[in-house]
């Protein structure tokens, strides 16, 4: 007797995966071989066993539902790609909000100094060549701005 | 050259120029493709996974994988192989943070506990019972989900998905003689725990 068929060589030949020599060559080794005849039977049994008789049901539009999940995060990566290049800008930004910031609280202040002495001057004539002075014209934010600086004892 | 080897080539030059086709920009053609390996992919997954609950989500996350990945992907390989590899890696996944949300919940854990003990202890039922009740092939998968992993890979890969050795191989990464020896044991496995129906049927 021979030595027996290795189990790779027995895989093999049951899913027909040998050369036709190979073949040739376990089969002879099997007539005459009951134990690996046996276990040729079994894997051939095992194989049989495994194989599936239907397919899985694949759900109704599945891929209409894929498709409509894939142009949603699409839509979700456009808006996170904003999201990110927002984050980028921020500082730069706030730092343009603080520099406009602290340029509208000089100018107010210029206007509230301006505005205090004008109400401090006795007659219109000293307050017109204040004016003239400080080289303004009373714009309207700045005539808001007195009404609401004006004191009470002014009237 | 055989009519299998033909058909393989056919149908892979038939994905190469579906791929083309989205990668200059036709999204029909993404969609054809995934009309084209649904029932293979859900297949796998059943057979891999062995789970019903989730597998449109896993096979939705496998075709999302796919579709990220296309533009990249390269055309000297079979698209099928790549295919088959990324919904084997997502039951994998998919597995293992189930396992892990198990053992962090103490509920999932109980549970957990509970699943392998019926299983240990389950009997199999007789050939007669089992062709009465239609279960045998519950029984099967049951059996298959018992083995290890790489067995189990290579019996799903081949027995179920009746992929040829150079495929398996490629999917998995192993060798042709490791695909062979982990055919071969991991049947071997499978019968013994299918030995008493296999011993009564005979």
């Amino acid at each position: 007797m021979n030595t027996h068929i290795s189990s790779e060589n027995l895989t093999a030949y049951a899913d027909s995966a040998v050369s036709a020599h190979e073949r040739l060559e376990i089969e002879r080794h099997i007539s005459a071989c009951s134990q690996c005849k046996i276990e040729v039977d079994q894997l051939l049994r095992v194989r049989e066993l495994l194989r599936p008789h239907k397919n899985y049901p694949v759900p109704p539009f599945f891929a209409s539902r894929l498709i409509a999940k894939l142009n949603a995060e699409n839509k979700r990566s456009t808006l996170s790609d904003f999201v990110w290049i927002a984050k980028r800008l921020m500082p730069g930004f706030a730092i343009f909000l603080a520099v406009v910031w602290l340029w509208a609280s000089s100018k107010t202040s210029d206007v509230s100094s301006v505005a205090e002495e004008y109400f401090a001057s006795s007659d219109s004539t000293s307050a017109m060549a204040l004016l003239a002075a400080n080289e303004r014209d009373l714009t309207t934010e700045d005539v808001l701005h007195l009404a609401v600086l004006e004191p009470s004892d002014s009237e | 050259m055989t009519v299998a080897m033909l058909t393989r080539s056919d149908a892979a030059e038939d994905d190469l120029s579906l791929i083309e086709a989205f990668k200059a920009g036709d999204e029909a053609a993404f969609t054809q493709l995934v009309k084209k390996y649904q029932q293979q992919v859900f297949n796998l997954l059943f057979h891999y996974a062995g789970r019903k609950e989730d597998i449109e989500d896993l096979a939705q996350e496998v075709f999302i994988k796919v579709y990220t990945h296309l533009a990249t992907f390269e055309t000297r390989a079979a698209f099928r192989t790549w295919l088959y590899r990324i919904a084997i890696n997502v039951s994998i996944d998919h597995a293992r943070k189930r396992k892990l949300r198990q053992m962090l919940s103490l509920d999932g854990l109980t549970e957990w506990a509970r699943e392998r003990v019926a299983f240990k202890n389950a009997q199999m039922p007789s050939p007669q019972i089992a062709a009465e009740q239609n279960d045998l092939e519950k029984y099967v998968q049951r059996g298959l989900e018992q083995l290890p992993e790489d067995f189990r890979k290579a019996l799903v890969l081949r027995d179920m998905e009746g992929l040829e050795y150079d495929e398996i191989a490629k999917i998995t990464g192993w060798s042709l003689g490791t695909v062979k020896s982990r055919l071969f044991r991991g049947r071997q496995r499978l019968r013994e725990f299918l030995k008493p129906y296999l011993e009564e049927a005979e």
